[in-house]
């Protein structure tokens, strides 16, 4: 099979975390000019290494200045709802579910994408489960109530009143010092990030109960895109949804050794942080099954309008027997 | 690719072609050469993104407090209460320039913004004591540096957002490295006046100072009060550091106000000074960005970065090559934009050579001080120049100013001898730093 | 003397611009922090206001930075050169700025007008349509690229007309004493 030359850019995720070092970096890197026997030559710089905050991919891949892309994809979720669709706050229990859920919204969301943005949707990626850490004892999620809590977003915020906490917003750079000093009670990061960026100096307690996970893609511009030889296409897309494969599986595993690594080990990462695990209780999982159904899905049902609701229940909520009003 | 851009970069500076609009034609320049896609795309996005960002609004902040600060008299009052502190160590005056300017400082963002302060309160002393001018003039621009050394610190913000490390951190590795650089530049002073006991001014004063130095106490009240508000409330855990500069800004107009000087004229020629150095700093900081993205895109950063660690020196080596590197731009560029311009290429290399980030934020400030007090190009000295009212030779700043570069390279050798002395503090105050 | 209209516009923006950061900043930021610590929550999203409020402030005062000629140039060697040299010099800097400022009104009126395509809206708990801080931003990029456009014409008529002082005023290097004894002279008049 005669493959043409190709080469283009690709913005990888956030340049310090596995995701990009790990599974992206390599695959793009190294993977791809192997098996195509240097025919495909992809540029990957991290987006942060470009100087970019995250919101800006999305659109960029969509005006074609990018050609692939991977994005978080809550990063537009103000300006496209079903961003976030498949990663709505306290919804979903694991990294496994994510990616059934994710691909039972594939086919509708992929078509959505380029009808309306000029995107391909070449595949998902994901990030560790993001958890809750906090400075004092809490026994269950209600303890939350009164504290003031660093959240980002309208869904992780409403999340956290609807717990009782104060949702503060704190820019990422000014969080840790921000747990360090007491200027916040608790934050949300993930599960292995935490325990890397060594929160467990500050913050005691931890719950395992993933708030949401940092649902990914990867995005190419529709027009670049459809102008690649057939050939191209199909390697791509191939190869893709193996790395959408890898990437899931890595997020599983750094939940699991996050939360390890926090408390009592087993620790691959380093010696065992003894943070206090607070166990889901269940009057936690009926708290966070009633601020599912009081505060985050109907406010995403409004947010997302009538269409997205019913390819949402076609879709999601039938793997998770949930239906959204 | 390198050269190119390089001689891109410094013919266009040498046309003095406004700063920003020389990153940004850069920019576009190598877009368009090397880029197998066109990168404009992304400035509209990139300018908005740094348009908003939440962290660079301390510097608007900073900068407002120190055109109300300059209005207020707060100053003047330091000065004088500062003075009788030093009446009987050789040198007098000068010491008081440089503590004057290390408390300034702990309110100030900005260097040129202490300079100008304390200069203006500080010269009217010098003829009538007789000092040795280019000293006592040296030692207003150096001590001036001081404002961006000690915390707060405008350029410690943009470095924190340019290579993602915390300002808390940086604030607190600048502490004590402010401080004993303060020292250093009075042991300057000391020592030469010492072998030049005619450079020293006045001969000390009879009877007791002690009445006059308790009275003189309260004045230094506000300055200690604006610096635990900036500085302290980040550490007592009531604000992060750009709410640290908000709670400053709002005191200093409350300050202002006590002092009976709060006036519309007033408040809107501070309005006019703060937006016409704000929007010139943040034009240069969007096409700092746009041209950091179109190089990190071709490639450029990183065979940058591959060709000077494959110089093969050692780390040593390498950076005192980088500090010499520095001393040399410093003496040609403003600060800003040099800092802008290079902290991208530069830091990557650093950090490549195995050394920390926030360490390097500290000897960088360092050098980019050294920078404003070197000549042709120093805005310390141009300052000072100008609150000069009597005139005199601009030569004479550059003598002066020369014992306190001395002084700046003593403390790189001492940081790098001893990086705790910038390392240590972060992780007393942040026990999770990284260092 | 009177300001003429172009320049008094760029005042008054300016004015408005530092207006913006000490109540559409400082304030809140500052209402925020004290809710924070004595209500124990925020009040007015103070984070993500400030943020619209910096934009707002750049848009809005760039077009002051020409007419005062607040743009840094490494001048001190054009400095020395004969009028005709360093006024084609000041000549191409200001049309290099105009050049850059038309630009970057241009981009970003892509970017504005893809937050209005897409009807973005911000994902704070305010969801403010974006467009709005955007807009604002946008109207001030583009008084900025007008005047940094005007600049260079303004100064190629006064050369014309054999008005040399007036070509040095619109866009000559900076006089960086002028600038430095406008500082002083503030404090001074105080003291
Ligand atoms: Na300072
Ligand atoms: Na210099």
């Amino acid at each position: 099979q005669e493959m043409p030359a190709t080469e283009f850019n690709v913005v990888g995720s956030i340049g310090s975390l596995s995701m990009y070092t790990d599974k992206e970096l390599p695959f793009w890197s190294e993977t791809v000019p192997a098996e195509t026997g240097g025919k495909i030559t992809a540029n990957v710089k991290p987006f942060t290494e470009l100087g970019f905050k995250g919101g800006e991919i999305f659109r960029l891949v969509s005006n074609g200045t990018l050609q692939i892309a991977t994005t978080v994809l809550a990063y537009n979720s103000g300006e496209v709802p079903r961003n976030e669709a498949t990663d709505l706050v306290g919804v979903l229990s694991s990294v496994e579910q994510l990616a059934e859920v994710a691909d039972a919204w594939r086919p509708s969301y992929s078509e959505f994408l380029e009808k309306e943005h000029n995107i391909k949707l070449l595949g998902f990626g994901t990030y560790q489960a993001q958890v809750i850490y906090c400075r004092d004892e809490f026994t269950s999620l209600a303890d939350l109530a009164g504290r003031k809590v660093r959240a980002s977003g309208a869904s992780q915020q409403a999340f956290v009143s609807h717990l009782g906490g104060s949702p503060l917003s704190i820019a990422f750079a000014e969080v840790q010092p921000s747990l360090a000093s007491g200027v916040v009670d608790c934050a949300i990061t993930g599960a292995l990030s935490g325990y890397k960026a060594k929160w467990h100096e500050s913050a005691k307690f931890i719950s395992p109960m993933p708030v949401n996970f940092g649902l990914a893609a990867q995005l190419a511009n529709l027009e670049w895109w459809n102008g690649l030889d057939a050939s191209v296409q199909d390697y791509l897309t191939t190869g893709l949804r193996g790395l959408e494969t890898s990437i899931f599986e890595l997020a599983a595993t750094e939940t699991e050794t996050g939360l390890a690594c926090n408390t009592t080990g087993p620790c691959s990462e380093g010696e065992p942080a003894g943070m206090t695990l607070v166990p889901m209780t269940e009057a936690d999982e009926a708290l966070r099954a009633e601020a599912v159904k009081v505060a985050i899905l109907p406010a995403f049902a409004e947010r997302c309008g009538a269409d997205c609701v019913s390819a949402w229940n076609a879709t999601i909520g039938e793997k998770l027997g949930v239906a959204i009003q | 690719m390198i050269w190119a851009a390089f001689l891109l970069l410094l013919g266009m500076l040498v046309l003095s072609l406004p700063v920003a609009a020389v990153l940004a034609l850069t920019g576009y320049i190598l877009s368009e050469n090397y880029a197998f896609f066109p990168m404009t795309g992304a400035a509209g996005e990139l300018a908005w993104n740094s348009s908003e960002d939440f962290i660079l609004i301390a510097a608007p902040m900073f900068i407002m407090m120190g055109e109300l600060m300059h209005r207020s008299g707060v100053s003047g009052r330091l000065f004088n209460a500062l003075t009788p502190w030093f009446a009987r160590l050789p040198g007098r005056l000068m010491h008081t320039n440089i503590a004057a300017s290390a408390v300034f400082a702990a309110t100030s963002g900005s260097s040129i913004a202490t300079a100008a302060t304390i200069g203006t309160v500080a010269i009217p002393n010098m003829d009538k004591g007789g000092y040795n001018r280019p000293l006592f003039l040296g030692s207003i621009a150096a001590g001036g540096t001081l404002g961006i050394l000690i915390p707060p610190s405008i350029n410690m913000i943009i470095y924190a957002v340019l290579t993602d490390t915390s300002v808390a951190d940086l604030y607190a590795a600048g502490f004590i490295p402010g401080f004993l650089l303060a020292t250093l530049f009075s042991g300057i002073v000391l020592a030469l006046v010492l072998w030049r006991p005619h450079w020293g001014g006045p001969k000390v004063v009879d009877g007791s100072l002690w009445p006059e130095r308790l009275r003189g106490l309260p004045h230094l009240l506000p300055p200690l009060g604006l610096f635990a508000i900036v500085v302290g409330s980040i550490y007592a855990g009531l604000a992060t550091p750009t709410e640290a500069a908000a709670l400053g800004l709002i005191a200093t107009v409350i300050l202002v106000a006590l002092n009976g000087k709060l006036t519309l004229p007033v408040l809107l020629s501070a309005f006019e000074g703060t937006v016409r150095t704000t929007c010139m700093i943040m034009l240069i900081v969007i096409a700092a960005f746009f041209l950091n993205f179109v190089m990190v895109s071709i490639g450029l950063v990183g065979a940058i970065t591959d060709a000077v660690l494959s110089l093969g020196w050692p780390p040593l080596g390498m950076l005192l090559a980088i500090v010499v590197f520095y001393l040399l731009l410093g003496c040609f560029m403003e600060t800003l934009s040099m800092m802008i311009a290079t902290t991208p290429i530069i830091v990557p290399v650093i950090v490549g050579l195995g050394y920390s980030p926030v360490w390097w934020g500290v000897v960088f400030v360092i050098l980019i001080e050294a920078a404003l007090i070197t000549p042709p190009v120093g805005m310390n000295l141009y300052v000072v120049q100008a609150v000069r009212k009597g005139g005199g030779a601009f030569t004479d700043l550059f003598k002066g100013a020369a014992p306190f570069l001395v002084a700046m390279l003593i403390m790189i050798s001492l940081l790098i001898a001893f990086p705790q002395l910038a390392l240590w503090l972060p992780t007393i105050v942040n026990p999770k730093s990284g260092g | 003397m009177t300001e003429p209209l172009p320049q008094r516009v760029s005042r008054w923006l300016a004015w408005v611009a530092g207006a913006v950061i000490l109540f559409g900043c400082a304030v809140p930021i500052t209402i925020d922090v004290l809710a924070r610590y004595f209500l124990n929550r925020g009040l007015v999203e103070s984070f993500e206001v400030s943020g619209y409020g910096l934009a707002a402030c750049i848009g809005l005062g760039l077009a002051f930075t020409v007419t005062t000629k607040a743009h840094i140039r490494v001048d001190f060697i054009v400095a020395k050169m004969p009028f005709p040299v360093r006024a084609a010099c000041d000549l191409l800097a200001a049309c290099a700025l105009a050049v850059v400022a038309a630009a970057l009104a241009w981009f970003a009126w892509g970017t504005v007008s893809q937050s209005w395509a897409m009807g973005a809206r911000s994902m704070s708990q305010l969801q403010i349509p974006i467009v709005i801080p955007q807009g604002l931003w946008w109207i001030g990029l583009f008084w900025f690229a007008c005047m940094a456009v005007l600049a260079p014409v303004q100064a190629v008529i006064r050369l014309i007309k054999g008005d040399r002082a007036g070509f040095e005023a619109a866009i000559g290097s900076a006089d960086l004493n002028a600038e430095i004894d406008e500082a002083v002279h503030a404090v001074e008049e105080l003291r």
